[in-house]
């Protein structure tokens, strides 16, 4: 599974419920499974432009673990 | 000379609690899929934790509750694995935290992926005191299961992008207010347009993925829906009334008429059973408060009188009550009581219709409104059973 450092501002826009989530300052850490899901992102046909569409760059497993220990 | 004294306390009726826990992540259920291609957990956890949320609920028939909500008065919280305390276990330290502040208070953020071979149990405890009785009332929610499928090569497995336990809350669907709205000649505003797929919408897509292994299928198998009537029956479920549609993709269904149900997705290759997985579906009714606003006095010659209501749900003022909660408005005077007159959220009637009198005795006038929320849309049918349906051939539904 893949995972997305996005911007709150336009995921919360998107209808995606940011509940739980890792967050810093204005990212937001996603699951591919939420944006590939988010019925206002339907237009765009992969997860990198869905992920683009809020503001997002996508990462593997292992990428993303390199990445979170700056994230409450 | 002090005289005799005597305490009297108030009488306060017990109180009744509802306990229950919900998984506030659909993206990141209880059920985790370990890929062992890559030997990842999906989702993994420590990315995305799952949140676990006991929702407690302690009101009293007497009204001396406030607020049910009684997650923010919780003591001595513990959350249990397999029956023991979650903080006395190394396989858990650092891996999960419990919120202390409001609503909030008691919720579970776990942060520890589950191997396949495990399987944990999780409960809730805590200690509710009640000031007005001075008693503590224990509380103990079901358990619920964390659990990893493993997803070897051959191995299917279905998902979908919604969690399992799917609540419907008209009071908060956004969608419904907008068509009441433009049906009412009343134009939305930009805001609700943007909100109007927030996750509260009656019209609800469920997503389905269909995986072999560590491998989404886009294509070679079927999706059928089912109603679970027991368990032993099945209903197979097609296109009309509360399921909008079927397909490979996703499953859309309307809410509004849906009371409680549960459901079941499964996926096909001919006529082999690939994967399976189940739903429920559930209505909500929150309590909510409904009072009339006009409090202008009356003139000797007044012979009409308007009214509107004002319904809070939640802390907060709803839109457009009469969207979905039926209210009739009535009138007590010193000759008649119970005087019913229309229904809506506004009222207009006739004053001398009340019985209200001219002197100091019968002058007055109590206004009040008796208000359920309404329940489930049904499609419209006539006495032969045949649907009524609009000039382009749509159902109509009512409620």
């Amino acid at each position: 599974m893949n995972y997305i450092i996005a911007n709150r501002t336009k995921s919360i826009q998107a209808g995606i419920n940011l509940v739980g989530h890792r967050v810093k300052g204005e990212s937001v850490i996603l699951n591919e499974k939420e944006v590939s899901s988010c019925a206002a992102l339907a237009k765009h046909r992969t997860l990198r432009t869905k992920a683009a569409a809020i503001g997002g760059t996508v990462y593997t497993d292992d990428q993303i673990m390199k990445k979170i220990k700056d994230y409450e | 000379m002090e005289t005799g004294r005597k305490r009297i306390r108030k009488d306060f009726a017990p109180l009744t609690t509802s306990v229950s826990l919900s998984c506030l992540t659909a993206y990141s259920p209880v059920t985790q899929v370990f890929n062992a291609a890559n030997m990842t957990y999906e989702p993994n956890r420590l990315v995305t934790p799952t949140l676990l949320r006991p929702d407690i609920i302690a009101n009293a028939n007497d009204g001396s509750i406030a607020d049910p909500h009684a997650n923010a008065r919780l003591a001595n919280m513990v959350w249990k694995a397999n029956g023991t305390d979650i903080s006395t276990l190394p396989d858990w330290s650092g891996l999960y935290s419990i919120n202390q502040v409001g609503y909030e208070r008691g919720t579970l953020t776990i942060y520890r992926n589950v191997l396949p071979s495990e399987r944990i149990s999780l409960h809730f405890e805590a200690d509710l005191v009640d000031n007005r009785l001075g008693v503590t009332v224990s509380i103990k929610t079901d358990p619920i299961v964390l659990s990893t499928v493993d997803a070897s090569e051959d191995t299917y497995g279905l998902s979908i992008g919604e969690t399992q336990r799917i609540f419907y809350n008209p009071f908060l669907d956004i969608q419904h207010r907008i068509e009441w709205k433009t049906s009412h000649g009343i134009t939305p505003t930009a805001a609700e347009l943007a909100a109007a797929s927030d996750g509260n919408q009656y019209q609800r897509t469920i997503p389905i993925e269909l995986f072999k292994g560590g491998t989404k299928l886009t294509s070679g198998y079927t999706v059928k829906l089912y109603r679970i009537n027991n368990v032993n029956s099945l209903t197979e479920l097609s296109a009309g009334a509360e399921i909008v549609s079927i397909s490979t993709s996703a499953i859309v269904l309307d809410l509004r008429m849906i009371e409680k149900d549960n459901f079941l997705i499964k996926a096909f290759s001919g006529a082999t059973e690939l994967a399976k997985i189940q739903f429920s579906v559930e209505r909500v009714y929150p309590a909510f408060s409904c009072e009339p606003t006009n409090e202008t006095g009356i003139l000797p010659t007044q012979r009409e009188r308007y009214d509107v209501a004002q319904v809070h749900c939640e802390g907060k003022i709803v839109e457009c009550p009469s969207s979905i909660i039926k209210i009739t408005w009535y009138t007590d005077t010193a000759t008649i009581t119970s005087q019913q007159h229309n229904e809506g959220a506004e009222t207009i009637f006739n004053v001398p219709d009340t019985g209200i009198g001219s002197t100091a005795n019968d002058d007055w006038m109590e206004v009040w409104t008796e208000a359920i929320q309404k329940g489930i849309y049904r499609t419209a049918v006539d006495a032969n059973g045949d649907t009524f349906v609009d000039e382009n051939g749509n159902e109509l539904i009512f409620n």
